[in-house]
């Protein structure tokens, strides 16, 4: 009696330490696998962005024979009094609401669109994806090129072929407001090819069975959409929208191209650029685009508190 | 609650796919092909005009109001901007940078990815935090430090030199787990009751189910490194070493105001092997197993 006790304990603490075992093994298998990305992510990341907040701490300048200084707070005290930077951030955020918005909804349109069955759809799922195959280098030049004033195909569409306005317009050239809605137009045309891949990779993990299901419950086409497709998707929307919210507040190549320093459509890493590199003031360089940190980060507490995905 | 009923189903399968599509009518399909036709109108007259001008004499290019049928086919572009700059030397480096790069860059975010969705381990947490703040640096901060790591390590002009992967890494990593999240657990969870290991549950398993999703994020990876501008241009220093975009922005820097259709050519042949890729790709991110793993 007393020794089967005893034998089962023993095979109880057996037990208990074999499962100790399986979880430092699993926790040792769970690094082998993380630490290549996690050194990478160190030295090409978390390491700059560190030397760059210690940088913005001081009053570095480019190439300046004169050794750095540590200032403190003053190039972010001077950063909250900066209406240029402010401007940035208005500026990047109006364009950044307009392409995220309508990248989303037409992605979604068109990801839906081509997940549907008919004839010419592979065709079709590779054409779509032409314009975010382009370097932004030369699809920028090639807007900039179209929507030229003067011999600018936009403008011949509207006023001669179609004839919706009445005189050529300068899209790109004048009003600041139609300026950047006119690159964020550019944008959202190479990019909205990217958010559909996004979102069909999200849909064809569906099952159809789901569908199926609750086709034979009744559900009509706006309720499925509702109930099924989007609560799925949420972990592929979350993806896109953090992508895209990402890349578009730190929007720098098709500005530069388009605008190149033209201030009234600055965007806040072109300005950062121009202090770090133009100004050659790696201090305020530094500030800036700690700040931008920032106000990404805001963006993405954002999403994954409302978009919350990590229920499971 | 609502995700326990979604998922249910999927293992019941009483009902063929024959009736489900029976039933559907016509009004779907023409929707689609009419929303087909604006969505290729948009995305299309943009890429048409590039083509044409790349077919147009350079006067015809400038003249007002813009013609949109060339008067004079001309395909004399094509080799001035070949012969404009090494092109060849250039595809080769682009292409031994892409496809050795790309493939690290997926290799390290499935193992990462995987690890951060079907194994337990303590601060998983935190490792998803940092990968969340890698997302959110500026690349104008990077590049100089990583320039100078670059040269520590000696490789300035050199191919692992403009390969090295950045931050692309935890865009990957982010991008999988976040589709590895929707797979359906009861599937992985019986793989292990059967006794496979996680390599075999990762390879035989998890990867076919994810097929889209990996499919989606091996393209990004492609299309990311072989459009990549900036970083091989500052890690080389000679012509040999250069790849394709800096070829193209060399032609817009030499040739841009004055002698567009040979950029507009130069770029058509920069783009085509990603197109070649899009239509190879494309199938298999829509021909996953999802539903058929499950059922088996």
């Amino acid at each position: 009696m007393s020794q089967r006790i005893a034998s089962t304990t023993a095979a109880a603490g057996a037990i208990r330490k074999r499962q100790r075992t399986l979880a430092e093994s699993q926790t040792f298998f769970a690094w082998i696998l993380l630490i290549p990305t996690m050194i990478v992510v160190a030295i090409v990341g978390l390491v700059p962005l560190i030397q760059t907040f210690y940088l913005s701490l001081t009053d570095a300048r480019l190439a300046s024979i004169t050794p750095a200084e540590f200032v403190g707070f003053e190039n972010y005290a001077f950063l909250l009094q900066d209406t240029q930077f402010y401007r940035t951030i208005g500026n990047t955020i109006f364009f950044t609401v307009i392409t995220v918005g309508f990248e989303f909804i037409l992605g979604l349109v068109i990801a839906m669109v081509i997940n549907s069955n008919f004839r010419g759809r592979g065709l079709m799922r590779a054409a779509m994806l032409i314009p975010w195959a382009i370097p932004t280098v030369v699809s920028a030049q090639m807007w900039k090129w179209m929507y030229n004033d003067v011999y600018g195909v936009i403008n011949d569409l509207l006023v001669r072929q179609i004839g919706i306005l009445d005189s050529n317009v300068a899209f790109i050239a004048t009003n600041t407001t139609v300026s950047l809605v006119s690159i964020a137009a550019v944008d959202i045309w190479k990019t909205t090819p990217f958010v559909a891949l996004l979102l069909l990779a999200g849909l064809q993990v569906i099952s159809g069975d789901v569908y199926e299901a609750a086709s034979v419950d009744g559900a009509n086409p706006i309720q499925k959409f509702l109930y099924i497709t989007l609560p799925l998707l949420r972990p592929a929307i979350l993806v896109t929208l953090i992508f895209r919210t990402l890349d578009s507040l730190r929007v720098f190549d098709v500005f530069f191209v388009m605008f190149g320093q033209r201030s009234d459509t600055q965007t806040m890493a072109i300005y950062a650029q121009q202090n770090l590199v133009d100004f050659s003031d790696l201090g305020y360089g530094s500030a800036v685009s700690i700040a931008i940190f920032f106000i990404i980060a805001i963006f993405v507490v954002l999403y994954v508190t409302f978009l919350n995905v990590e229920e499971s | 609650m609502a995700q326990k009923e979604t998922t249910a189903p999927l293992y019941t399968t009483t009902r063929s796919r024959v009736q489900f599509w029976q039933r559907r009518n016509m009004l779907p399909t023409l929707l689609s092909y009419a929303g087909m036709l604006c969505i290729l109108v948009v995305i299309g007259l943009p890429i048409y005009w590039m083509i044409i001008a790349s077919l147009k004499t350079n006067q015809e290019i400038y003249t007002i109001p813009p013609t949109w049928f060339p008067r004079e086919l001309t395909f004399a572009n094509y080799p001035e901007a070949w012969s404009a700059a090494p092109f060849g030397r250039y595809y080769l480096n682009s292409m031994l940078t892409t496809v050795i790069g790309s493939g690290f860059e997926i290799f390290f975010a499935v193992t990462s990815a995987y690890a951060l969705v079907f194994l337990r381990f303590p601060r998983k947490q935190v490792i998803f935090i940092i990968l969340l703040a890698a997302l959110m640096i500026p690349p104008e901060i990077t590049i100089v430090p990583n320039y100078i790591t670059v040269a520590r390590l000696g490789w300035v002009n050199t191919y692992q030199g403009i390969m090295i992967t950045g931050i692309a890494i935890a865009y990957g990593t982010f991008l999988l787990r976040q589709y590895f999240l929707t797979l359906p657990r009861e599937v992985i969870e019986a793989a292990k009751v059967d006794g496979a290991g996680h390599l075999q549950t990762l390879w035989y398993i998890v990867l076919p189910i994810a097929q889209p999703a990996l499919v989606t994020m091996a393209l990004i990876s492609i299309v990311y490194k072989w459009n990549e501008f900036l970083w091989p241009l500052i890690v080389t220093n000679t012509t040999d070493m250069r790849t394709l975009p800096i070829g193209i922005f060399w032609l817009l820097d030499q040739e841009g105001v004055t002698n567009w259709g040979v950029v507009m050519a130069g770029t058509l042949f920069v783009i085509a092997p990603i197109v070649v890729i899009f239509i190879w790709a494309q199938k298999y991110i829509v021909e996953g197993i999802a539903a058929g793993a499950v059922k088996e």
